[in-house]
């Protein structure tokens, strides 16, 4: 099973990456670390960790792959954390909060909102929290 | 355009002529241009703002001047740049419609690089963002078949069966047609994107009487790269940055895109529900 979900979600972050338009040389890193990430939330949410809580902690580890790979390739992050996050990203879930506004049914509508900006502070807190060390040092006393 | 661009080239052979009279000082307003045409590349092609700002930054602290300010929000790009030995220069551009294209955004913020270790002049920067302003590095074909393929991968991601993905790739090539006819004509995004996903949805429920497919897995497959998911995880990171001005305007965007996609499909599964 989880090999069958890491091959889909690769081939899925590779044509997701050819449409982004990523440099040529870094789509299968990005399938990979994509695929990664994808599994590492299914871990996530099989062992019973709180819904905002897998996807920071997915999230977190893309990001900190990404950090790595642009200190070594010298690329934008981006690049890497982009196709990473994107099996995680709440598209599903905001497209049925306007579904649901469109049907009238506002307490459905409410309840995939509460879920889409759960699940998109847990990975920009995730991106965020990364970015911030990589940046991180200290400052010297100007005289 | 070819008189605006002579101008142009006339005008940066003045300003080149003069360089060389003033002893190879820095040509201080075609650095602006450069800034401002880097700027317009990054954030047109989907950069987050602060790393646009950034790289313009990094460009202009070459000239160790006293007053450099940039601001990029997410439609415009002003710049400043201002010494006691130089005149005031102010450069303000708008950016209209927004791709998401990262490999020139990776390529700009590389020459960035090159130019501030020494390895590239201005003029060469100018002239190599000026090529990758244009510069696709896949054709027409491969595009089409990686959007053929990502609806039935994330059927199957979402816990859908074999039957749901062969639904889910016919849809998908019907995407890609639906696309290239709309791609001839002069409509707006808005109603492009409800109108394909309105008659894709359409279709899958056909599909889903043929093939016995769960319309609601094939549906969320194909919708996969319409919805905002990118754009609202984005709108979160710069809030996050305390870049409000763009985290809102992201989020509306995200808004608006959502809003016609759950439209196009409303309508779609409305007009099944009356044929069926």
């Amino acid at each position: 099973m989880i090999v069958i979900q890491f091959i889909v979600s690769f081939i899925a972050v590779v044509a997701f990456s050819i449409t982004l338009e990523i440099p040529k040389k870094y789509i299968i890193i990005d399938g990979i670390i994509g695929a990664i990430g994808w599994i590492a939330y299914l871990y996530f949410s099989t062992i019973g960790v709180s819904t905002i809580l897998c996807y920071f902690l997915s999230a977190l580890i893309v990001a900190i792959l990404s950090t790595i790979l642009s200190k070594i390739t010298r690329a934008l992050a981006t690049i890497f954390l982009i196709p990473g996050i994107l099996p995680t990203v709440p598209g599903i879930a905001i497209y049925q909060t306007i579904y649901a506004l469109i049907n009238t049914n506002l307490e459905v509508a409410l309840q995939y909102l509460l879920q889409t900006i759960l699940i998109s502070v847990g990975i920009a807190l995730a991106t965020f929290v990364t970015e911030s060390f990589r940046k991180f040092k200290v400052i010297k006393n100007k005289k | 355009m070819i008189k605006l661009l002579k101008f142009l080239v006339r005008r940066y052979i003045l300003i080149a002529n003069e360089k060389v009279e003033k002893n190879m000082e820095i040509d201080y307003s075609l650095l602006v241009d450069t800034a401002i045409l880097l700027g317009e590349i990054m954030l047109k092609n989907g950069a987050e703002t602060h790393v646009v700002e950034m790289n313009m930054d990094k460009l202009l602290r070459t000239t160790k001047m006293k007053h450099i300010e940039t601001v990029v929000m997410t439609t415009n790009i002003i710049v400043t740049l201002s010494d006691p030995s130089i005149k005031h220069i102010t450069a303000v551009s708008r950016i209209h419609a927004r791709i998401t294209n990262l490999n020139r955004v990776n390529e700009a913020s590389i020459l960035v690089k090159e130019y501030c270790e020494n390895e590239i002049n201005l003029e060469e920067l100018f002239q190599s963002l000026k090529n990758l302003k244009s510069y696709n590095q896949f054709n027409y074909y491969v595009k089409a078949i990686a959007l053929c393929l990502i609806p039935p991968a994330f059927t199957i991601m979402l816990n859908g069966k074999i039957i749901d993905a062969v639904s889910a790739l016919i849809c998908g090539i019907l995407l890609v047609i639906l696309n290239m006819c709309f791609s001839k004509v002069d409509l707006n995004t808005f109603m492009k994107n409800t109108l394909t996903i309105m008659l894709v949805s359409i279709s899958s429920a056909i599909l889903s009487v043929i093939l016995k497919s769960n319309t609601q897995i094939v549906i969320t497959g194909f919708i996969m790269p319409y919805v905002p998911g990118i754009a609202i995880t984005n709108a979160a990171r710069d809030t996050f940055n305390e870049d409000y001005m763009s985290g809102v305007a992201r989020l509306f965007d995200a808004l608006v895109q959502a809003f016609s996609v759950a439209l196009g499909a409303f309508i779609g599964l409305y007009i099944e529900s009356l044929i069926f």
